[in-house]
């Protein structure tokens, strides 16, 4: 089953591939061990994909190496170079995962490669991944792992048995300035309520102004035929409402702001 | 035998029965609302009928429309599938009134197992075992306080005509009892239009195992082994299994025989489910019975090589089950994962969007449905399932599902 969720592709909407896929390598799951309460229980908040093991993270960063490689010597081949002139694609890496930079060498590249990591034995990794392909079986270590791929900037996403990886593999230089990058910090939404998913508010039990306790609830959006009751997560007062009662919102559209 | 089917349906359920009817030599009728336009059951049936517009009110929930595509098209009988009018009574009258057979229970049974309250009633008159709770309505917060109380807590508030998760809640203490029978009467009210609601016992490391039943109209009844649908979310299940690793060979024959004596009691005959919640200890409590075909028939089908459309399709035309109960042998492991639009990195929120791709698994590995065609752009609930029979590695062959200490990618050893 685990095999089959990972070569079963679907884009454009949120799905729970992965979720199932966490399911089917869950422990309690395959040693039969159910209650009704297994999701609640072995996913206590909530799901938020599984943390490749180190183990893991060698064998997604081989396949990322593959298609590095794959892609860099394709556009090597580009026409109107220089006669004798073509850049020379290296064999020396660095492999970013999931917050880890492993130096990696590699041997071949054409339909097999071999990836040396600075410890451990070599991984040869084969597969028939092209540029442009959303899915390919990748044979690592003599492990068919069926994964699926696309570019995210300059990072390949890899997404496998419930895993959802962005690796960047790049050149020593290039990883060495890539430090040097300022990072991103995302907004602060923690003094809005967001409208969680689309939705009707069917209703909006304060007022601006009110002090409201964690926990009480503040508005209602039914979605689905279901009633989803929104609560504070702290103590705060209402600022402003931005949404009326009967309103429909999109995922993120604010419904109110606190003090 | 029949000539000719309708299937008052559309998606995975209307292609499914579809399959079977091809193969018995059944001609098909499909019909359509204005979303469906293009759908794949439309394209696979035989002839295909508009019967309105979008909303399934104004289409297949309205039962003038589905009667008047039956007169155009001269069916002689109609698989309602799962949902829509399947546990109407209504509408299996309206069919009797026209001589139509409606490939289902009678009406007697799907009224009866219709309702929760009456349902407990007949079981328990049956001898089946049933959660203690308080056999009547509650009717308001401070009655809900006193019932919670003398059964115990935690206890579950649902709404007797509920269904799918909606109009329940459990509660632990008296605080929580109020604002959830609060709560399961609005909700039943806004989904069912009915907001009775009953409090029963939770039972404590509940699993929900149900047994498949099928009776013929000479009274035949069988049962065809259990599902386990354990890992729910919201009461809404995500992934079934059959056998369940959990049962035992004595408890699963008397679960199955409580299942038939239940589903005799009530004159049963055609596919029918009977849910029971089982607890750590392998006691086990009647729940309610599904008169009709379930979405996760498809794992019983593949370990007892049965197709229970087919056997419907025979029970409603008159036949006899020619299976009895020794026959049905359960062979191998069958998991069915259920594929949700729903995004699991944001707490399963539903998730609206257009369908850019569509890849299932190779055939032969996993057995799927589609429930629009790719074609479909705009895809809201968008809820597709797929019958995965566990591909080699699987327990299939081996007869059991991969235990930790097999390879770590789950490869048992062969």
């Amino acid at each position: 089953m685990g095999k089959a969720l990972d070569d079963f592709e679907v884009e454009g909407i949120g799905h729970n591939l992965p979720f199932l896929s966490a399911v089917m390598e869950n422990k309690r799951f395959r040693e039969g061990r159910l209650t009704t309460a297994f999701i609640a229980e072995e996913f206590p908040d909530g799901f938020s994909g599984i943390k490749p093991t180190a183990e893991d993270k060698r064998k997604l960063a081989s396949a990322a190496l593959f298609m590095h490689l794959a892609r860099e010597r394709r556009a090597s081949r580009i026409s109107g170079a220089m006669d004798n002139h073509r850049r020379i694609v290296g064999n020396e890496w660095i492999a970013f995962l999931d917050g880890e930079a492993m130096p990696v060498s590699t041997v071949g590249g054409n339909g097999a490669l071999s990836a040396q990591f600075e410890d451990g034995l070599p991984l040869t990794v084969e597969s028939g991944w092209t540029p442009g392909a959303a899915h390919a079986h990748f044979t690592v270590g003599g492990e068919i792992l069926g994964i699926k791929t696309s570019f995210a900037g300059t990072g390949i996403r890899l997404r496998w048995r419930g895993m959802d990886v962005t690796a960047f593999v790049r050149s020593p230089r290039v990883a060495e300035l890539a430090g040097l990058m300022p990072k991103k910090k995302a907004a602060d939404t923690s003094k809005q309520l967001l409208c969680p998913m689309p939705g009707m508010i069917t209703s909006i039990s304060v007022k601006e102004g009110d002090t409201v306790e964690a926990g009480q609830a503040v508005a209602i959006v039914e979605a689905m035929k279901m009633e989803n009751v929104l609560r504070a997560e702290r103590k705060a007062v209402v600022k402003r409402i931005a949404a009326k009662v009967g309103e429909s919102l999109g995922v993120d559209d604010t419904i109110m702001e606190f003090a | 035998m029949f000539t000719k089917i309708l299937i008052a349906n559309r998606g995975e359920i209307a292609c499914r029965v579809i399959k079977t009817a091809k193969r018995m030599g059944i001609a098909t009728v499909a019909v359509y609302s204005d979303a469906d336009r293009d759908a794949l059951h439309v394209k696979m049936a035989d002839e295909a009928v508009h019967i309105g517009a979008a909303p399934s009110s104004q289409s297949y929930i309205a039962i003038g429309k589905i009667i008047e595509a039956i007169r155009k098209t001269k069916a002689d009988a109609v698989h309602p599938g799962y949902g829509f009018l399947s546990e109407n009574p209504k509408f299996a009258e309206a069919l009797a009134k026209e001589k139509i057979a409606f490939i289902g229970p009678p009406v007697k049974a799907i009224e009866a197992m219709g309702d929760k309250i009456t349902s407990k009633k007949i079981a328990a008159d049956a001898k089946v075992n049933t959660v203690p709770g308080h056999m009547g309505l509650i009717e308001d917060a401070d009655h809900v306080v006193k019932t919670a109380r003398e059964i115990g807590y935690p206890v579950m508030i649902k709404a007797s005509a509920g269904g799918g998760g909606k109009g329940m809640r459990i509660a632990w203490n008296d605080e929580e009892a109020r604002q959830g029978f609060q709560s399961s009467k609005n909700e039943a009210k806004s989904s069912f239009g009915d907001d009775r609601i009953f409090i029963e016992k939770f039972v404590s490391e509940p699993r929900h195992i149900e047994i498949q039943v099928l009776g013929d109209m000479h009274g035949n009844t069988l049962y065809l082994g259990e599902r386990e649908c354990s890992i729910q979310r919201r009461n809404q299940k995500v992934i079934e299994e059959a056998p369940s690793p959990f049962l035992d060979a004595t408890t699963r024959k008397a679960m199955g025989e409580q299942a038939v004596a239940l589903a005799k009691a009530v004159g049963y005959a055609s596919a029918g489910t009977v849910e029971f919640i089982v607890d750590g200890a392998r006691n086990f409590y009647f729940l309610e019975m599904n008169t009709r075909l379930q979405v996760e028939h498809p794992v019983t089908e593949l370990i007892t090589g049965i197709d229970i459309v087919e056997q419907m399709i025979r029970v409603a035309a008159g036949e006899k089950l020619k299976i009895k109960q020794s026959d049905v042998k359960l062979n191998g492991w069958a998991i069915e994962s259920r594929l949700y639009a729903e995004d699991p990195y944001r707490n399963f929120l539903p998730s609206i969007g257009r369908l850019i791709r569509y890849r299932p698994p190779a055939e032969g590995r996993a057995r799927r449905w589609l429930h629009r065609s790719q074609r479909h752009r705009r895809v809201r609930r968008w809820r597709n399932f797929g019958v995965l029979r566990p591909d080699d590695r699987q327990a299939v062959h081996v007869g059991r599902r991969p235990r930790a200490g097999d390879r770590g990618d789950g490869q048992s050893a062969r």
